[in-house]
């Protein structure tokens, strides 16, 4: 049997434990909540990989850029901007559909998309919670045409990106 | 410290971590959830986007023979590089309004300036805009120097910068 001292030796440890117990627990608590700020950052990349994506299309040999011994960057070379080449030049990318529309400044060219359905998703980009983004974009470039002249144009791209 | 308590320090330290370790985990769990995350938005090659611009506005085609550049070039050495003739103004103004006006829509970047420098005398030769001056930091700010045949030592800084 425990003897009187025994146990008042517990029950008074047992209360500097009940306050070491919450010591603790505060002290955690503030050291996971400084430590979340940092851990907890969300990057969007949604405007870069759109960039990126626009980038190719204006700058790659293997999109619509003009080349003969080098590449002409935003020059679009209208023997090559067709669906097949679009389909190539974002061969990797799943997520991504697009639509390029070019005109020059009375008329619509011409309109390629890598998929048919992009049209049926065009009034989905108004809603807010979506399993995508859309953006709407319109550049101005140069348009290399048969006979080798450049004319002004500009190039609608309207893009969806899966999220 | 006696030997007593180095004893009891070795046997409760090790627990203690423990359960300092666990309540860590718990709380990570409970609290970290609803704290708001920092939101960082990645726009980098943005200035790329107006490079291209410029370089694209300044190799448009005016006729058969020359391009906006050499527009450029050929109207103030006419003027003697001083202010251009209304004629010749509003003939430029018309051609970079063609190019320029529809990029810029009513919503997202809406306000365009042009600026056309002697260098290295910054002496302002023309300015066109289609809302105003911009006096603020522009959004996006970008300049390509076009070289002076007749004058080696000078050239004009064809300066394109925008407000989002």
């Amino acid at each position: 049997m425990k003897s009187k001292k025994a146990s008042f030796i517990i029950s008074s440890e047992m209360v500097i434990w009940i306050w070491r117990f919450l010591f603790l627990i505060v002290v955690s608590i503030i050291f996971v909540f400084i430590l979340s700020s940092y851990v907890h950052r969300e990057i969007k990349i949604a405007d870069l990989q759109e960039n990126i994506l626009i980038t190719r299309l204006l700058y790659s040999q293997n999109c619509f850029g003009y080349e003969d011994v080098r590449i002409y960057p935003g020059i679009i070379d209208l023997e090559k901007f067709n669906e097949e080449n679009l389909k190539k030049c974002i061969a990797h990318e799943n997520r991504i559909k697009f639509k390029l529309t070019l005109s020059n400044e009375a008329n619509e060219i011409k309109t390629i998309k890598d998929e048919e359905e992009i049209d049926d998703l065009i009034p989905l980009c108004e809603i807010k919670e979506k399993p995508f983004t859309c953006f709407n974009e319109t550049k101005y470039v140069l348009i290399k045409n048969e006979k080798k002249e450049f004319n002004k144009g500009f190039l609608n791209i309207f893009g969806v990106i899966e999220k | 410290m006696n030997k007593k308590g180095i004893f009891e320090v070795s046997i409760y330290a090790p627990f203690a971590l423990i359960l300092f370790a666990l309540i860590l985990i718990v709380a990570w769990f409970l609290f970290s959830a609803p704290a708001r995350p920092t939101t960082d938005v990645i726009k980098s090659v943005e200035s790329s986007r107006i490079n291209l611009l410029l370089i694209n506005y300044l190799r448009t085609p005016v006729d058969e023979e020359k391009n906006i550049a050499d527009f450029i070039v050929e109207s103030f050495k006419k003027s003697n590089y001083e202010k251009l003739g209304s004629e010749t103004r509003n003939e430029f103004e018309k051609l970079t309004r063609q190019i320029l006006d529809p990029l810029y829509p009513e919503t997202m970047c809406y306000n365009w300036n042009l600026q056309i420098k002697l260098m290295p005398d910054d002496k302002e030769l023309l300015f066109i805009f289609n809302k105003g001056r911009l006096f603020t930091p522009p959004t996006a700010d970008t300049s390509i120097d076009v070289p002076l045949i007749e004058k080696p030592s000078k050239y004009l800084r064809v300066r394109l910068y925008e407000e989002c």
